[in-house]
């Protein structure tokens, strides 16, 4: 596990490192079997191209995970992910090699606490087919917090 | 998963439901052992049109609580909600 990002060093206008994985049909259905989320469309090719889409495609908890990597690729373990915010803009599909990146867009207080605020999104050959923002706070837990 | 089933319950029409725009905020970590209880509210409907048929976004706010009665996460979801059969 790679050091956590200092708070200090955090730079607005910085780029996150960027994570990518291929998103294989099997790797979809071990997510959904993970988080015991069996909608169709998420591992199944006939139920998602029902829907419109070309492929089986990722659902939220999916999407948050990618998300999560992203965000953690950059800054380490221990910052908290206080805000978590992304719109759908395509299907993001199996079959597809994601990258998950973005940038610092500003530096202050989230409930008293220092936390950086990020723009995040997922790129592949379809384009940015999420795009969405965090708010993520650099502060150790507290024993009851 | 709270959300999407409090969205399968709105009555009316569309078979299929599709989150579309989803933020979680998050209050307090979970713990091994915690209970936790979701509420989830309907805050509106739209009624659109869209590229993948005719359905309706529903907006559904979920608030999950520990058992010691605080706030841990409110997860506020767009879900768009559509008859299947109308997809081409």
């Amino acid at each position: 596990v790679r050091a956590s990002r200092a708070y200090e060093d955090v730079q607005v206008g910085e780029s996150l490192s960027p994570f990518t994985v291929p998103l294989t049909l099997q790797r979809m259905i071990m997510e959904a079997g993970a988080n015991r989320d069996f909608t169709p469309t998420h591992s199944d090719p006939a139920a998602a191209r029902a829907v419109g889409a070309p492929a089986v495609f990722a659902g939220a908890t999916m999407v948050e995970t990618l998300l999560e990597a992203g965000i953690r690729t950059w800054a380490g373990l221990a910052p908290r992910i206080a805000v978590m915010e992304y719109a759908m803009r395509d299907f993001t599909c199996a079959g597809d090699v994601v990258t998950v990146t973005g940038t610092v867009t500003g530096k202050g207080q989230h409930d008293g606490k220092p936390s950086a605020e990020l723009e995040v999104w997922i790129e592949s050959v379809r384009g940015r087919t999420m795009i969405g923002s965090a708010v993520v706070v650099f502060a150790e837990f507290r024993s009851g917090d | 998963m709270q959300t999407m089933i409090a969205g399968a319950n709105v009555p009316g029409e569309g078979n299929t439901l599709i989150a579309t725009k989803i933020r979680m905020q998050h209050h307090a970590p979970l713990y091994p052992g915690d209970r936790l209880d979701a509420t989830a509210v309907l805050k509106s409907v739209e009624r659109k049109a869209t590229r993948i048929g005719r359905g309706a976004f529903l907006v559904v706010e979920t608030t999950y609580v520990n058992q010691h009665h605080d706030v841990v996460a409110v997860e506020t979801v767009t879900l768009l909600r559509f008859d299947r059969a109308e997809a081409s």
